[in-house]
């Protein structure tokens, strides 16, 4: 590294040296496979791994310089299509979701075996990542937000299939969404269809069968639905994207959309909370605690130990024994981090702690860790939380 | 008044043994629970064999009027299910959202739907109510949210494993209990799936979560943890830990908004 002399931490650089496995492991995203004999040898032969350039840049603490510079995709043209894929992406939350861009893949991938074109139908006004996630062509029809519209949109699908003739429509297999679109364009249509599909080539697909027990395999359908992970994202390569007219058809829904349950955190079931505020024994101050997760919107949750000295009601155990839960964040307060425990909270994807222990198996366990009180930490989130603009 | 419920053999995650399948306990108890108010009667329908085990469970958690339509090991239920439907004339039907054992694709209820020229609501955790013909229920959404629908009746509602647990299943009801054997369809097809290689579920490679974004291997620790797998704040204040905390949450979206001041 080049520049003006980088100052060096030589703890970090012990540790990095004797978790050499470990940082490797983060660097290259997958753990090298142990070799005990190499292990044994270096242990007695005394050699320490030597990753100099690495334990420097850490050391260090640099951020890495190199800026990001937008980068300019290359463009790629369908000239001659043989014939149309139709994509239809979810679109929920307005943007094109990690799963309509697998769905997208999937064509793009079919499409380029087969020498066809992807055409995109948004049910959403103005949604940008179209050509990013691999459309020819694309469709934008009228959204109307949020609300819940299965049959206009199965009626506008059909008269698209009458159009284009597509030879495959796929859509992500989702309950409420592109999963119910396809299943009524199927069984109004009567075209095979082909769900919970993990692996889509053109000789055939593998399906998830029997609520996951079962795989099977069979040749392509004419819809498809796809797993989330299902297919490979388009990436490193612009296309057209260029509009198409939407289609025009009549009809008289019989289903209504009464809106949106307003559903405070105290109604949502703890397996489907998506951010969820735990305490355990380290909380002393429980109507703090409440107050805490009201000013958040946090769902309640709590460790074995909480809950049986009656803090909170067994409904909100957490762990092996109690609920698995899947939240996106999770905080846990006063949790130490019981094998049982940290089984239920697997499936979370942040995982956050203030513990006065640095050596519990929550600290390692958790993304982000404070050491210190519970109590004063939840006092000073409380009064950040009321001094802001608005609330959670 | 007439419920439904499409009722099929589940199989058991642990042992694989036929028994009540999850989704359809779901809704028989949502049915069982809804009746009532509704001076309705609730009907338990299978097509399959007679000794099926599964049916005793389904007998057990109270499903007192279960009617089976004769059929085939493999053959294909939906005609034979829309033509016992058409006898009965239900105002609602429920259903699971996907049989587990078999190719469990989710499509009968639609095509059931479809035949009968009801509407269809997926994906359901909760039936708010049944006033004029027209049933509203809550949909489930996720996150743990919910949404209001409403349709005419007759209307198809599959139930999500959202829905309230089924009761526990009673013995002296389970082996007390009679199924209706209905008069056996005309002519039963062979389903589409047969010649299908079944095999137990594959793992699923698993997408390292890093994708393309890293400079040459080593940007993840070339940030500096600046990307914040793994931090410890040691020796901080507790205002600094709230802060940081609070920023997380902030950027992951699950709070809206907290003070600058300080």
């Amino acid at each position: 590294m080049t520049g003006p002399a980088l100052r060096r931490d030589p703890r970090t650089e012990r540790d990095l040296r004797r978790n050499w496995r470990d940082a490797i492991a983060a660097a290259v995203g997958y753990t090298l496979r142990k070799n005990p004999r190499a292990d044994r040898d270096a242990r007695r032969n005394r050699i320490e791994p030597r990753l100099t350039p690495l334990t420097t840049a850490i050391s260090a603490g640099r951020a890495t310089p190199a800026a990001e510079k937008p980068v300019d995709l290359p463009l790629a043209v369908v000239s001659a299509p043989t014939g149309w894929i139709i994509a239809v992406p979810d679109l929920a939350g307005g943007a094109y979701t990690a799963h309509d861009r697998d769905v997208l893949g999937a064509a793009r991938a079919l499409a380029d075996v087969m020498g066809a074109g992807v055409v995109t139908v948004e049910f959403a006004d103005d949604v940008p990542g179209a050509d990013l996630a691999g459309a020819d062509r694309r469709i934008a029809i009228d959204g109307g937000g949020d609300a819940y519209d299965p049959e206009r949109r199965v009626a506008m699908l059909e008269s698209l299939m009458t159009e284009h003739q597509p030879l495959h429509i796929l859509l992500p297999d989702t309950a409420v969404g592109g999963g119910d679109l396809g299943r009524r364009l199927a069984a109004r249509t009567g075209e095979s269809l082909a769900a919970n599909c993990w692996r889509v080539g053109d000789r055939g697909v593998i399906r998830r069968a029997a609520q996951g027990r079962a795989d099977v395999s069979h040749d392509l359908s004419r819809i498809l639905l796809i797993l989330p992970e299902g297919a490979e994202p388009v990436t490193g390569v612009r296309h057209a994207a260029e509009p198409l007219d939407p289609p025009t058809v009549q009809t008289n829904p019989a289903i209504d959309d009464l809106g949106r349950v307003a559903m405070d955190a105290g109604d949502i079931p703890l397996a489907e909370a998506e951010f969820i505020l735990s305490a355990g024994n380290g909380v002393q101050d429980w109507p703090l605690y409440h107050r805490l997760a009201l000013a958040l919107n946090a769902v309640e949750g709590g460790s074995r130990v909480a809950v049986d000295d009656g803090f909170l009601p067994r409904a909100r155990q957490v762990g092996a024994s109690g609920t698995l839960v899947r939240a996106r964040a999770y905080l846990a307060l006063g949790i130490s981090g019981a094998p049982q425990h940290l089984q239920g909270i697997t499936d979370c994807e942040n995982v956050l702690t203030v513990n006065l222990d640095p050596a519990c198996p929550m600290i390692k366990r958790a993304d982000l860790a404070g050491i210190g009180d519970t109590g004063q930490v939840m006092q000073a989130m409380l009064e950040l939380l009321e001094n802001g603009e608005g609330s959670a | 008044m007439k419920i439904v419920v499409l009722l099929s053999a589940g199989s058991h995650p642990a042992s694989g043994r036929p028994c009540r399948a999850d989704q359809d306990a779901r809704a028989l108890q949502l049915a069982l629970q809804l009746a009532p108010g509704l001076e309705g009667s609730v009907i338990g329908l299978h097509a399959g064999r007679a000794d099926q085990p599964a049916l005793q469970d389904y007998l057990g958690q109270g499903c007192e009027d279960l009617r089976l339509v004769p059929l085939e090991c493999g053959h294909d239920m939906t005609a034979a299910l829309a033509h016992a439907l058409t006898e009965i004339r239900p105002d609602l039907i429920l259903t699971g959202m996907a049989a587990e054992r078999g190719e469990g694709s989710g499509m009968l209820p639609y095509l059931l739907a479809d035949m009968l020229g009801a509407s269809i609501l997926p994906g359901i955790a909760e039936i708010s109510g049944l006033k004029d013909d027209r049933v509203t229920a809550r949909q489930a959404l996720p996150g743990g949210q919910r949404r209001e629908i409403a349709a005419p009746c007759p209307a198809v509602l599959t139930i999500a494993g959202n829905a309230p647990d089924p009761a526990p299943i009673v013995h002296r009801r389970a082996i007390q209990g009679q199924v209706t054997e209905l008069p056996a369809p005309a002519r039963t097809e062979p389903g589409h799936d047969q010649g299908w290689n079944y095999r137990p579920a594959a793992k699923r490679p698993k997408r390292l979560a890093s994708g393309g974004k890293k400079a040459g291997g080593l940007g993840a620790i070339m940030s500096g943890g600046a990307a914040g797998g793994g931090t410890v704040m040691d020796r901080h204040s507790a205002e600094e830990i709230a802060r940081a905390l609070l920023d997380r949450l902030q950027s992951l979206n699950v709070v809206t908004s907290v003070s600058r001041e300080k």
